[in-house]
């Protein structure tokens, strides 16, 4: 069953020279309780695209066109009071970092407990107050008695992200849009979060959209992954198949990019050049400048996302030849 | 478990001794007018003798005015008019000052411009005049079914007045905090706008409101005075205004107890606000945080 359908995002900032477009007719679909990650560099759009799931991006941030199914309602035509219903009831959402996204002038539980209030999943206080500690249990805070009282300063990095993580969680959702989660922590607190986000996973049977750039999170734990190259999907498929024999050569590059401890070559690799600057793409094939294996079609017709074979896309016109 | 950054402060503020000394005094003047205006000390303010003039003695530690009044018991009533004009008129000014500033510095666009038209109009023209003629406009009128007369007209034209500064401020902060992270958390957890700045911005910049309001209360005291000064306050009632304007002719006549006493009284009470309006912007602003 399919619970999120993104159809033919599009998304941007509209400044006064004009409009940018970041996110250019992005298409994906989560199913029921699945780890579907969203990977790709610095800048590609990962991020605008979820905050566009909950049409979060204000001014000058803005959705161009595209439908964002979520149970069958569209999230960008329901009305401004549906939406606020099914954002953090139904929806939760972490974020990339703790320190800020926590209000400092209230304690966790005060946080928590305020969200599930909110949203009337809880009759009273001190029910929603039980509720709180046990999700701050739940999510590894120890003294989670004591931590309720707390304030995010107080907390360390990694608290914090698990009280956020705690507080998405508190109304049960059926989707968490993961936005880096893990990226303003240490290596490993790093695996301590996502260990925790994928036992939640697992236990509360919710969906997780997860975005990151580090590939190596989404290896052991997605069941799908998109590879965003400069706003456009390239390459959708199961985690295994995209590792196993990636098709799309940014993907290729980004798994060379990977250290491996096996391997004894002295440099590593990378892929040449840089992401091109939104608003000024180059002709055809976005990766074109940067592609081996580019020839002249790519740089003047744009591949689009097709299937090559069931439940693998690609956008790519070389698909499958190597860098 | 920690303290509140609220009882922090508090804790804070009263670690100083000017604080502590302020507090005081200022409680003394509000247990004063509060027995004042409940009948139980000075019920013979309005009270007429024969002996008018009379310089201070036991009987009458302040003397007697023009009527023989007890001035002591005249200044100590004062003190319950101006501090309900101080605490009142910065009430209305704090609710509309918060209210405006916060909802034009989320809203922004065109409703924004709107409000800082309005209060640049209003700032541009001397306050005073504009409070003078407001309360003039505005007794005898009734509002909402509220006749307006004495103290009412001076609370709502001070208030209607001074919301300026404070919209200014929460303006400028609200726009600050509107795009920080923890305001967008809160709108992906399905906080509407006005849950937004109420619940969520709000308490990160009510200090700002306590520091106004200690400060604009200030004002607030000086400006009654100075209507009823100029005949346009409070009638038939001993605001310390109306007592100096009294006095300034007998004072000529070498009958300098009236004048003083309600100078001083106001002297010391504003002294007292001002100090404690600072200690309070120094223990609650956090950028003044462990600064000596």
């Amino acid at each position: 069953m399919t619970l999120l359908k993104v159809e033919g995002l599009k998304a941007g900032f509209e400044t006064t020279d004009g409009s940018v477009t970041v996110v250019d007719d992005v298409s994906f679909d989560i199913k029921e309780s699945e780890i579907f990650a969203l990977v790709g560099e610095s800048g590609c759009g990962k991020s605008v695209t979820a905050y566009s799931i909950l049409n979060l991006l204000s001014p000058p941030g803005k959705i161009f066109a595209g439908h964002i199914f979520f149970q069958n309602e569209d999230l960008l035509s329901i009305d401004l009071k549906r939406l606020n219903d099914i954002r953090g009831r139904k929806i939760g959402m972490v974020f990339q970092e703790p320190s800020s996204f926590l209000n400092p002038v209230f304690t966790i539980g005060e946080q928590i407990v305020e969200t599930m209030i909110f949203h009337k999943v809880v009759q009273n206080i001190s029910q929603a107050k039980k509720k709180a500690i046990s999700f701050l249990e739940r999510v590894g805070i120890p003294f989670a008695e004591k931590r309720f009282y707390s304030y995010p300063h107080e907390l360390s990095g990694g608290m914090k992200q698990r009280s956020m993580i705690a507080m998405a969680l508190s109304c049960n959702p059926e989707l968490l849009i993961a936005d880096e989660p893990t990226t303003a922590l240490d290596v490993t607190v790093q695996e301590q979060i996502m260990n925790l986000l994928e036992d939640l996973q697992k236990e509360l049977k919710m969906s997780v959209l997860l975005i990151t750039h580090n590939l190596s999170l989404v290896a052991e734990r997605a069941e799908r992954v998109a590879v965003m190259y400069a706003g456009k999907i390239v390459e959708e498929t199961k985690t295994e198949l995209l590792l196993e024999k990636p098709l799309h050569p940014y993907t290729q590059g980004l798994i060379k990019s990977v250290p491996d401890i096996t391997l004894k070559e002295k440099k590593l690799y990378s892929i040449p050049g840089v992401v091109p600057v939104p608003g000024k793409m180059p002709q055809g094939c976005r990766f074109s400048n940067r592609c081996p294996i580019a020839s002249d079609i790519c740089k003047k017709k744009e591949p689009v996302l097709e299937n090559i074979e069931s439940d693998r896309r690609v956008a790519c016109f070389f698909a499958g030849e190597q860098i | 478990m920690k303290d509140s950054p609220f009882k922090d402060s508090i804790i804070r503020l009263f670690k100083n001794k000017y604080a502590r000394w302020s507090f005081i005094i200022i409680m003394i003047y509000v247990i004063l007018a509060i027995a004042a205006s409940s009948g139980l000390i000075c019920k013979n303010y309005n009270v007429e003798s024969p002996s008018s003039y009379e310089p201070p003695s036991w009987k009458h530690p302040l003397g007697t005015d023009i009527f023989g009044r007890d001035v002591l018991s005249r200044v100590i009533y004062g003190a319950r008019i101006s501090l309900s004009v101080g605490f009142f008129s910065s009430l209305i000014s704090m609710f509309i000052g918060v209210i405006l500033g916060a909802t034009a510095g989320f809203f922004g666009g065109l409703y924004d411009d709107l409000i800082v038209f309005l209060y640049s109009t209003l700032s541009s023209i001397p306050g005073l005049l504009l409070i003078l003629a407001l309360s003039l406009v505005l007794k005898g009128k009734t509002f909402l079914g509220i006749p307006l007369g004495g103290l009412t007209t001076v609370y709502l034209a001070i208030g209607l007045i001074s919301w300026v500064g404070l919209c200014r401020i929460i303006r400028a902060e609200v726009l600050k905090h509107k795009n920080r992270e923890y305001v967008l958390a809160s709108k992906s957890f399905g906080a509407s706008s006005f849950r937004q700045i109420f619940v969520h911005i709000l308490p990160n910049i009510s200090h700002l409101i306590i520091i106004d309001f200690s400060l604009r209360f200030v004002g607030a005291v000086q400006s009654e005075v100075i209507i009823s000064f100029l005949g346009l306050g409070a009638v038939d009632l001993p605001s310390w205004g109306i007592m100096i304007s009294d006095a300034r002719l007998s004072l000529s006549r070498g009958v300098w107890w009236e004048f003083a006493g309600a100078s001083i009284a106001m002297f010391i009470l504003v002294l007292s606000l001002n100090i404690f309006g600072d200690s309070l912007r120094d223990s609650f602003d956090p950028k003044m945080k462990g600064l000596k």
